[in-house]
């Protein structure tokens, strides 16, 4: 059993730390107790102030630990809990580590919970984090190694691994381009438990207005032409909710008939108005993804359903890159399938009699649905109506509420009351929840849209025109859609009430405003080339680069890839590093020694300097008291001598010189009559 | 029937080996005497690998590819490290101080790091049982030459020919292992293992076990007559410890002895086979060497007149020990 080297340890438990810091965030706190507990004992054991667990005491502790975590999570599966297992059973490995081995089983378990952390957090950031915690992860690595070099381990230990982490660069980028990005080899269902900020699946009044308060990223949108689209067409449609309870509007689920790509209706491909974008998606675990007026499906994975909306076939429990069209025909136009039809028509009996009346009331005073919905955003326009983030509390019949009674509220109480009395009155209508707006970045081109841009608004059918958005928060809050939530609730202080230090709130500043669009930029960059570098990605960027995007290509740059790293190691290994300069005194002193090869005089390792010139001496009587003087002269230069005298060496030098001149004759001389 | 194979395998690769890192005083490593293969916990860490692979397939997640990938790449550009750590190392070994079958010899062995090059964890052993010939683990630092001292445990008399030295790293990653057997001719003799048995002294013409004249010192009582100061050669039992305990320096006991006194040592005396015989001239001559006679030796192909020196003493014993080795005749 080969011992742990005392500065391996430093290192190692540096390296667990730092690996383990950012998993703190979304482990419970009892997780950082234990590990607190754990680094302290075995800092304890390190000083010697504390022995070693026995077999009990790991025992009992691994038996801990797994019921710790089994009640922590309740048993449940998830991402975090399988991180939690990862973690307890390091902390564990790290207080029974003694020898070597299990010192690797450190390493390897901190680059493996190093890279767990980046399943939760991919920020700039985080992987500038990640790269300093594999130097030191590597130099741990190395520093087991490093037995008996005492106190120059560290310095050796991080030496190396800075060379070789920066080595391995080329070939790393060679793999992250070229190595075949594939689809999940199974579906996973260890997923994060996570509760994202975003739209969901069913809105009540007051949903919406509670994100508002966040300034989360949403998605980010690039156009394929890099012309910024007009403000007021930015409405990103997510979700659709059709179904009403009398209080929530509900995205119906049962509305499975989807047409997968490519059996999607596809894009008319020559008209002028069609416009391409690329949207990265945060995640949502939703299955929805969000389109600019109605979308399509553009590449696997994604469908178009019967009710219109864009479908990923997985949730989206990761950073989502994908394609959307704006399209200017209507794809779901023709006819409501009567089951559709009903579907959209269907209100529950008995709720809010006050706007039924109305409603009945507007509509046989108007001439068609057109004009029946222009009555309503009209009375909404004209009336003293109000937007506001924090309308009062409405009880049952919360649309006669509202409507007759208090009259303020957000876009979730307009569109719900507007389609209410479009349902009353036999018009098919349906709330739509996604996203309006957002922030163009003009030098990137491109827009961002975060969660305080969530918005509600309608669709109503008509017949032979199909679904047609009608927005009743622009009849009462135009500012809304052209200028952005801030603008429109400029009275109040709601917007992002919660996030007092949110750089949003500082946008009137122009540094903080500029510093915070530059880090949105920087962000974008890292989302855009690293982040978002999927299996599409890969294949336009090989296509454009290299022309051909093949799995055959990428194979071959990666067997190229490897093949130049051996080249080039090769390479090296054979380059022989010149000896050192001689000095001139070794010069002088390997032509004596030359002067005197006929001589058949071998010098062993061992020689020194003297037992050589008095081997020559025997060989050479005539020169004798020369050689004699010489060797005294030699032994008086290398073991006596401290300090350098230019005048003493020279003459060193010319002795040696002169007395090789009288070897190289004497030499030849015998050499000849022998 | 596996044995035989095992045993033909080792004497073609001891055949490769020795084609291919012939016996010499000097060794610079290289090429063709490097050999390199990753270790257990390059396998272990190459399951690593893949289970990160694995993840950053099924979560889609580029930044866990990004440390897949590089923690690939330096792997295998560790393998260059691994290599790198012995290339240009120069061994030689020097001349070990000689010993008696059964004793550790201390082999003295020196490794120039060569330029620009350090070389770190180098861990060195005579392969054999472990317990046997103690690892080293040592360090060279560039432009430097070290010395490392190694214990093996002699079994024959004869030349020293401890084997092949290993000479192994997993330095930088522990990922990979890369290995020399160096053959050193470290030129030194084992001399056989001394057996005392008692004297059979014979003249120098016919056997009757009688000393031959003593020097003017030597009257023959063994008695004790003074202090003298200390000569280098005298023997422990000589030194007055007492005298030195008292803080009199170092002084010898003058004994009236039997030293000077010159006597032969003759193999025909000696019974056993020549190997016994062997052992049991060793002990003799050491004897005669510790008491201070003048001993001369008499054995095949030795005949050796009475004398009581070092050089003596050492002749003597290199005849033991290359007794019967025909190479190591032309060498004495």
């Amino acid at each position: 059993m080969t011992q742990l080297p005392r500065t391996a340890l430093l290192w190692l438990l540096a390296a667990l730390v730092l690996a383990l810091l950012p998993h703190a965030t979304h482990l419970p706190w009892g997780f950082v107790l234990l590990a607190l507990l754990v680094l302290g004992w075995r800092w304890l054991m390190h000083q010697g102030r504390l022995p070693y667990p026995g077999k009990v005491a790991k025992t009992i502790a691994v038996v801990l630990g797994c019921l710790g975590i089994a009640v922590v999570f309740k048993n449940q599966f998830s991402l975090e809990s399988a991180v939690a297992f990862f973690v307890t059973a390091s902390l564990l490995k790290l207080l029974e580590m003694k020898a070597r081995r299990d010192g690797y089983v450190i390493v390897f378990l901190s680059y493996f919970l190093l890279a767990a952390g980046f399943l939760f957090e991919q920020g700039v950031l985080q992987g500038l984090y990640g790269v300093a915690v594999i130097w030191v992860i590597t130099a741990a690595l190395v520093s087991l190694q490093l037995l008996d070099t005492g106190k120059n381990s560290s310095a050796i230990a991080s030496r190396y691994a800075t060379v070789m982490l920066l080595a391995a660069l080329p070939l790393m980028l060679v793999f992250y381009l070229f190595f075949p990005r594939l689809s999940p080899l199974w579906s996973m269902t260890l997923q994060s438990n996570k509760a994202y900020t975003g739209l969901s699946g069913e809105m009540s009044p007051g949903d919406i207005a509670s994100l508002s308060r966040s300034d989360e990223l949403a998605f980010r949108v690039t156009f394929d032409d890099g012309q910024q689209p007009a403000r007021k067409d930015l409405y990103w449609r997510g979700v659709i909710l059709d179904r009403y309870d009398g209080r929530t509007w509900r995205f119906s689920k049962h509305d499975r008939s989807v047409s997968w790509f490519p059996s999607a209706h596809s894009p008319h491909p020559n008209n002028q108005e069609t416009r391409y974008y690329e949207i990265i998606q945060e995640p949502t675990a939703e299955h929805w993804l969000f389109t600019m007026k109605h979308g399509t499906a553009l590449e696997r994975g994604v469908g178009l359903s019967s009710t219109g909306l864009v479908l990923s076939k997985r949730p989206v429990h990761q950073r989502k890159r994908y394609r959307g069209v704006v399209d200017p025909y209507n794809p779901v136009l023709g006819s409501l399938s009567s089951w559709q039809r009903g579907h959209n028509l269907a209100l529950p009996d008995n709720v809010n009699p006050r706007a039924r009346a109305w409603a009945q009331e507007q509509h046989q005073a108007s001439t068609d649905s057109m004009d029946f919905i222009h009555r309503l955003l009209n009375h909404f326009n004209q009336q003293q109506y109000f937007y506001t983030l924090s309308p009062p509390e409405l009880g049952s019949d919360d649309i006669d509420a509202f409507l007759f009674d208090s009259r303020r509220g957000f876009c979730a109480h307009y569109a719900g009351a507007l389609v209410f009395m479009a349902r009353s009155v036999g018009i098919p209508a349906r709330v739509v929840a996604g996203y309006q707006g957002g922030e163009w970045h003009s030098e990137e081109k491109y827009l961002t849209v975060r969660q305080f841009d969530a918005h509600a608004w309608t669709e109503i059918w008509i017949d032979g025109k199909g679904w047609a958005r009608v927005d009743p928060t622009a009849a009462v809050a135009p500012e809304r859609i052209e200028l952005g939530l801030e603008a429109a609730l400029q009275d109040e202080a709601s917007f992002l009430q919660d996030n007092p230090l949110s750089a949003h709130r500082f946008r009137g500043i122009d540094w903080i405003n500029s510093l915070r669009l530059k880090m949105d930029s920087l962000n974008y960059l890292w989302h855009r080339w690293v982040l978002s570098y999927d299996k599409d990605r890969q294949k336009s960027v090989l296509g454009n680069w290299f022309n051909s995007a093949s799995y055959k290509d990428m194979l071959s740059w990666l067997a190229g890839g490897i093949v130049a790293l051996f080249l080039a190691m090769g390479v090296l290994l054979l380059i022989r590093q010149p000896r050192h300069r001689a000095s001139p005194l070794l010069k002088r002193w390997h032509k004596l020694q030359q002067a005197a090869a006929p001589l058949n005089m071998p010098s062993s390792p061992g020689d020194t300097s003297r037992v050589w010139l008095m081997r020559l001496a025997e060989r050479l009587p005539e020169l004798r008291p020369s050689l004699t003087a010489l060797a005294n002269r030699m032994d008086e230069s290398l073991y006596i001598e401290a300090e350098q005298n230019a005048e003493r060496d020279a003459q060193l030098l010319k002795q040696i010189h002169v007395l090789t001149r009288l070897v190289r004759k004497q030499a030849r001389r015998q050499a000849a009559t022998h | 029937m596996l044995g035989v194979f095992r045993q033909r395998f080792q004497r073609r690769l001891n055949g490769w080996l020795d084609r291919r890192i012939p016996l010499s005083r000097s060794v610079e490593l290289g090429h063709r005497s490097i050999f390199i293969v990753p270790t257990s916990t390059g396998l272990v860490f190459s399951v690593l690998l893949l289970l990160l692979l694995v993840t950053a397939i099924n979560y889609q997640n580029s930044l866990i590819y990004g440390v897949c990938f590089w923690l690939f790449s330096m792997a295998m550009g560790g393998m260059y490290f691994t290599f790198r750590n012995l290339k240009g190392l120069t061994l030689s070994a020097r001349e070990a101080v000689p010993c008696f079958v059964g004793e550790a010899v201390d082999i003295p062995v020196r490794l120039d790091s060569g330029p620009r090059r350090s070389h770190f964890a180098l861990w060195m052993a005579y392969p054999n049982d472990e317990d046997e010939n103690p690892a080293k683990v040592v360090s060279v630092t560039s432009e430097t030459e070290i010395e490392v001292t190694l214990a093996y445990r002699t079994h024959t008399r004869g030349r020293l020919r401890p084997g092949r030295l290993k000479l192994e790293t997993r330095f930088p990653l522990g990922l990979y292992r890369a290995w020399s057997y160096v053959d050193l001719e470290v030129g030194s003799l084992i001399y056989p293992a001394p057996e005392w048995t008692p004297y059979v002294f014979s003249t120098g013409k016919e056997s009757d076990g009688e000393l031959e004249g003593a020097t003017l010192d030597a009257t023959g009582d063994q008695d004790f007559r003074g202090l003298r100061p200390y000569q280098p050669g005298d023997s422990m039992k000589q030194i007055a410890w007492k005298q030195m305990a008292r803080g009199k320096g170092l002084v010898s006991k003058d004994f009236d002895s039997d030293q000077g006194a010159s006597c032969w040592l003759d193999w025909n005396n000696l019974a056993g086979d020549t190997e016994q015989r062997l052992q049991r001239m060793c002990g003799w001559i050491l004897q005669a060497h510790e008491e201070g006679l003048m001993y001369g030796v008499r054995m095949p192909g030795l005949e050796a007149a009475p004398e009581h020196n070092e050089v003596h003493l050492r002749r003597c014993l290199q005849h033991l020990a290359l007794f019967g080795d025909e190479t190591g005749e032309s060498n004495s």
